[in-house]
């Protein structure tokens, strides 16, 4: 009785997110699955590669962060100094027992930081894009000892906040504007280069979600209209 | 009666062989993904709870239930709902005036402690940790208030660690995390629940393995 309650529940909500988020011309829906590399040692830091299953596939993507400020790597000297910043400025350490480890969060609170820029490009010319409302890299302290290894940083996740802006919208997404996310996996590749795999799951869950409107995303003139115009060329 | 207790030590043995194949199925990193539904509510609970079913995802998560919980000393009681939204938004959420949207974050810098998690399966066994909440509302008629139409729909994403407590078939293993997913409210107005759903992974590692054998070569041999 009471999974029948649940479920009666869950399908009551369903219908109601339905009703909230409605599928129709002025809404999408887009789905997402990622597989790319990028690395922080690289100015400005770019993570991108191929959209591999989802809505949006076949296509590629970038996340390009602000290196305002960041050093170089000083190969004179053993440290990576590049790293050392990011580290110092980015990262906080959560103690917990039995949960050690460190967020990253981009921007950080430093004064000037933007947070990331993105873009999502469909083989068939629709672009999207905007900026990140989060971008959160976690690195677990295995050993709970405080300090970093390298057996550490090998391995990484990230979730980020997409908000997605009408000015880089073209194509199908050509006057909508909207918001999504995605989480995922950043594994070394390369410990000489830094080189990183930068992975979305997965070609079978396609776990990235952009929820787009093409109501009330202005341009800061005026409201756009083209889901009544679509609406009226179908016609 | 000797010959009554045989199929009862075959069974016994085979259920044995049966344990050491399941067993055998966890390896020592796992790769887990899953996509869960549930509700909560920040405003009408206290301490707040988010709780509900992994519905699909990897078959030895499927049937679990999972929870996620903050620590909400400080806050206004639940009786008092409208101070205690206030006290919420404006304790938690931020307004980009740029780009018209607020976020908010749930951890250990604004709460007492971080959010906890937990998943339960009912045969697998339960894994548990800590995790950070980030989530973005956007001001879709860009005049700064957040009003009751935009609080119908929202996003959330954040990263979690996996504690090495776990029990039954996941007790070897802790690491690490991250989901993503949206959250819809009927009725924001009079504080109804959020219906939540969303995709998350779980990076595991065999944490019984000494930590001086996790060198990177190991780590990266492991991963291959």
């Amino acid at each position: 009785m009471l999974n029948k309650l649940t479920l009666g529940a869950v399908g009551f909500f369903l219908v109601l997110a339905s009703m909230t988020f409605p599928v129709s011309a002025e809404y999408k829906t887009e789905t997402f699955a990622f597989s790319g590399n990028g690395s922080f040692m690289a100015s400005p830091p770019v993570f991108s590669g191929n959209i591999i299953a989802g809505t949006l596939a076949p296509g590629m993507f970038w996340f390009r962060m602000d290196d305002t400020g960041w050093p170089v790597d000083n190969l004179g000297t053993p440290n990576n100094e590049r790293w050392d910043f990011i580290f110092s400025n980015y990262f906080q350490y959560d103690p917990t027992p039995g949960a050690e480890g460190w967020d990253g969060r981009f921007p950080s609170s430093l004064v000037g930081d933007y947070a990331p820029e993105w873009r999502f490009f469909t083989t068939v010319g629709d672009t999207c894009g905007g900026l990140t409302t989060s971008f959160t890299v976690t690195i677990r302290d295995y050993n709970a000892n405080g300090i970093l290894e390298d057996s550490e940083y090998i391995s990484k996740v990230f979730s980020i906040g997409l908000l997605c802006y009408i000015n880089f919208g073209t194509g199908e997404f050509k006057g909508f504007c909207g918001q999504g996310n995605c989480s995922g996996t950043l594994d070394l590749l390369d410990e000489t280069t830094w080189d990183e795999e930068f992975y979305v799951p997965s070609a079978a869950s396609a776990s990235g979600r952009l929820y787009l409107r093409d109501t009330n995303c202005t341009t800061g003139t005026s409201d756009s209209s083209w889901g009544k115009i679509k609406s009226i060329h179908s016609n | 009666m000797k010959y009554k207790s045989i199929p009862i030590l075959i069974l016994a043995t085979a259920m044995l062989f049966c344990a050491g194949g399941v067993r055998a199925q966890f390896p020592d990193t796992l790769f887990l993904e899953l996509d869960f539904e549930g509700f909560g509510n920040l405003v009408l609970t206290s301490p707040p709870v988010y709780s509900g079913d992994v519905v699909s995802g990897d078959s030895r998560l499927v049937g679990a239930t999972w929870s996620v919980q903050m620590d909400d000393a400080g806050w206004p009681p639940v009786s008092d709902p409208t101070a205690r939204w206030d006290y919420i938004f404006n304790t938690f959420f931020e307004y980009n005036a740029t780009y018209k949207f607020w976020t908010s974050v749930f951890d250990q810098n604004n709460l007492p402690e971080k959010p906890v998690w937990e998943i339960v399966h009912p045969v697998n066994g339960t894994m548990s940790g800590t995790l950070v909440v980030s989530s973005t509302v956007s001001d879709n008629d860009q005049d700064g208030i957040l009003d009751v139409e935009e609080r119908m729909f929202g996003t959330f994403e954040g990263n979690l660690m996996i504690m090495k407590f776990g029990s039954g078939e996941f007790a070897v293993y802790c690491g690490e995390g991250a989901y993503n997913g949206a959250a819809f409210n009927d009725d924001p107005a009079n504080w109804a629940d959020d219906f939540v759903t969303g995709h998350c992974i779980l990076d595991l590692i065999n944490c019984q393995i000494g930590t001086e054998e996790k060198s990177w070569s190991y780590i990266k041999k492991i991963y291959r």
